[in-house]
């Protein structure tokens, strides 16, 4: 009974909320008030697929479900921002029966990494996709022991991980669970040395050792082996191989596949949807149909005209891969570029800390864009983080009043590249003001 | 006229959580712009190395595993660290390293390690990440105020002899949950240790002031007005609160 109520009162808050467009955790919120074990109490009749890691996981979940459904099966899926156990309860009550039966083919929850133990606890995935561990922003979640300590305690014998093969760090979760593993050969992009600042396995996690790569895709991701104690990359079964970047295509077990989004990053979560896909059941071949079509999201990733000039809207998370995976997109581009760098204090928390901006790798950036604006509560700490990197005054300017930037970018020239590194990104109008 | 100065940087690659790096960056950075040499030394596990050669050494902050595997190694170096910490050689130390320098901590897996025994402090593990914004004045000079970021899983008891600072906002070395925890950091002849990890010398131009003076000997010369007036934007956040 108080099962019931909370479903139904939960599902009356989600239908209210969407008139006034509150948030998603709401109603679940409500909802586990009421019925505290209100996650264990739902059946599920199809498969679950959940997807966790740092960076990644809200494009993976919608890629798993996008190949779901393009190869016919119905599916049950969490909203972005919506990966928190409350959140999860929300897409549960508003999907099942009233008696509480999930009757979808596949249910697919994008989890937030601290919430593992809480979800999982209940809610046990046949199979979990890690995406990739790297360290946070230092004010939000701590460091990548921690988090990983936490997927750990987690993770239920039954599931089967689907891991990328390319990271030293979650490849060690639970080794007595079975696996399957995902990643990519080197390609015209990889790295014989890395060029990023940030790099969570400098050191072996094994034995602590210097850990040596043949060459890295991105941060510590790439073909490691540590000469101490042998730990190394492992065979990997869905390995995208003959990257062409330019067409975005690749080949993985030996099919021809494609990407509309044309990134290492991309590339290598792409494998990791479709080897989750095919690990739950889905032919191959409707695996990679289904990634060939798929989208990334256009609050993330959108182009505009800003007075006569292209501009490139890029949502980063506040954390170093991030804004990393921002700049590479931005250098990869052809033409004159300017940057625009938008820096807020950390949502939810006001807290000051930047200490994650040293981490990006602006280094990249040097000689190679028009100027660099900086902008956001945070711009003149981005104008310092610019000196320390070795940029001269004449190749930044700060905008410390939002309203002043459309006038400092007609000082600029060359395509317009907006990273904007908030957990909303436009939640104070940077469009609005460069319009 | 031009000076040659080595900073070495102990456990690089193992003790580096959150752009620490940046605290060598930015001392290196100021001694090349006033036309000195500043050769930068990386030692990791492993490796051998001699505090009383360099003119400035520097440990950062790092995870509680990665901390736990450099102790022997380091404690192996130990009579001279405390010869060179004695001797009045600069130390910088941020973050969960000052741990090695108090009798002794706690590690992630409840073990208890020995430390230096330079100070009276012993750590105290407890697997939870504690976060905050740190508001200060350094014993040094009462009228220099810095902010600093503490993201730790440890934290200190024990008298706090040689404190650097006297916090004026957020946590000191204990736990964070004691009004009387009011002191944070050691500032012990050239010692200067510190919870506040990060870029902090970047980010606090009266402390790389202070460091390099003691460095240098002098008066270091150069435009530091962009990182003041971002301090004082920050610092001023917290005075409308
Ligand atoms: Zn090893």
């Amino acid at each position: 009974m108080k099962f019931l109520i909370a479903v139904l009162v939960g599902r009356f808050i989600r239908f209210v909320g969407k008139f006034v467009n509150r948030s998603s955790n709401l109603p679940g919120q409500v909802a586990l008030k009421i019925c505290p074990d209100l996650l264990q109490r739902f059946t599920l009749q199809g498969k679950f697929i959940a997807v966790t890691g740092s960076n990644g996981k809200t494009t993976s979940t919608n890629l798993i479900a996008h190949i779901l459904r393009q190869a016919g099966y119905s599916v049950a899926i969490n909203t972005e921002g919506s990966n928190l156990a409350p959140g999860v309860a929300t897409t549960l009550l508003t999907s099942c029966t009233l008696s509480g039966k999930l009757p979808q083919d596949y249910l697919v929850l994008e989890v937030d990494e601290r919430f593992t133990p809480i979800v999982f606890k209940d809610l046990q995935p046949d199979y979990l996709v890690v995406t990739n561990l790297f360290r946070d922003q230092v004010v939000r979640n701590g460091n990548p022991d921690i988090v990983f300590e936490k997927i750990q305690s987690a993770i239920p014998k039954k599931t089967t991980l689907i891991l990328n093969g390319n990271d030293p760090i979650t490849l060690q979760l639970a080794p007595e669970n079975s696996r399957v593993i995902f990643g990519m050969e080197k390609t015209s992009r990889s790295a014989e040395t890395s060029e990023f600042l940030t790099q969570d396995c400098k050191v072996c996690p094994k034995c602590f050792h210097k850990l040596r790569y043949n060459y890295y895709h991105y941060n510590h991701i790439g073909d490691f082996v540590c000469d101490f104690c042998g730990y190394r990359t492992p065979e990997i079964q869905y390995m995208a191989t003959d990257v062409n970047f330019e067409a975005g295509t690749f080949v993985v077990q030996g099919e021809n596949a494609s990407v509309t989004y044309k990134t290492t990053f991309h590339i290598i979560n792409t494998c990791g949807a479709i080897a989750a896909c095919v690990t739950a059941g889905v032919p191959l071949a409707k695996a990679i149909q289904g990634a060939a079509t798929f989208q990334v999201s256009k609050e993330r990733y959108d182009e505009m005209d800003l007075s006569g000039r292209k501009a490139v809207l890029m949502l980063t998370k506040q954390n170093p891969t991030s804004l990393d995976q921002s700049i590479s997109y931005t250098l990869e581009q052809p033409g004159e570029k300017t940057v625009v760098l938008h820096v807020n204090n950390v949502l939810y928390t006001e807290k000051k800390d930047i200490s994650w901006l040293y981490d990006v790798t602006f280094e990249r950036l040097k000689g190679k864009v028009n100027k660099i604006v900086c902008s956001g509560s945070r711009a003149y700490d981005i104008a310092v983080r610019l000196r320390q990197g070795g940029f001269t005054s004449d190749e930044f300017l700060v905008v410390d009043q939002l309203p002043q930037i459309k006038e400092e970018i007609k000082k600029t020239s060359g395509t317009i590249y907006i990273l904007a590194a908030s957990a909303f990104g436009n939640e104070d109008g940077i469009l609005e003001a460069l319009k | 006229m031009n000076q040659n100065y080595t900073i070495l940087h102990l456990y690089s690659d193992t003790m580096d959580l959150y752009g620490d790096s940046f605290n060598v960056t930015a001392i290196a950075n100021r001694l090349r712009e006033m036309g000195d040499n500043c050769e930068i030394l990386c030692a990791n596990l492993g490796d051998d190395f001699d505090p009383m050669a360099a003119d400035l050494i520097y440990m950062g902050h790092g995870k509680a595993r990665n901390l736990a595997a450099i102790a022997p190694h380091f404690l192996s170096h130990g009579a001279a660290i405390k010869e060179a910490v004695e001797a009045g050689k600069i130390f910088l130390v941020t973050g969960s390293s000052r741990m090695l320098f108090g009798e002794s901590f706690e590690t992630y897996a409840h073990k208890i390690q020995e430390g230096l025994g330079l100070f009276p402090y012993t750590g105290v593990e407890t697997g939870q990440v504690f976060t905050g914004d740190v508001v200060a004045h350094t014993r040094f000079d009462p009228s220099l105020r810095t902010y600093g970021f503490v993201n730790r899983t440890a934290y200190l008891v024990g008298e706090n002899t040689h404190p650097l600072f006297d916090v004026q906002i957020g946590p000191g070395d204990g736990d964070g949950a004691s009004a009387a925890d009011h002191l944070e950091g050691t500032l012990y002849r050239n010692f200067f240790g510190t919870w506040q990890m990060g870029p902090l010398l970047a980010r606090n131009p009266g402390l790389l002031r202070e460091i390099l003076r003691r460095l240098t000997g002098s008066e270091p010369e150069y435009d530091d007005s962009l990182e003041k007036k971002a301090l004082e934007l920050t610092l001023s956040e917290f005075d409308h609160h």
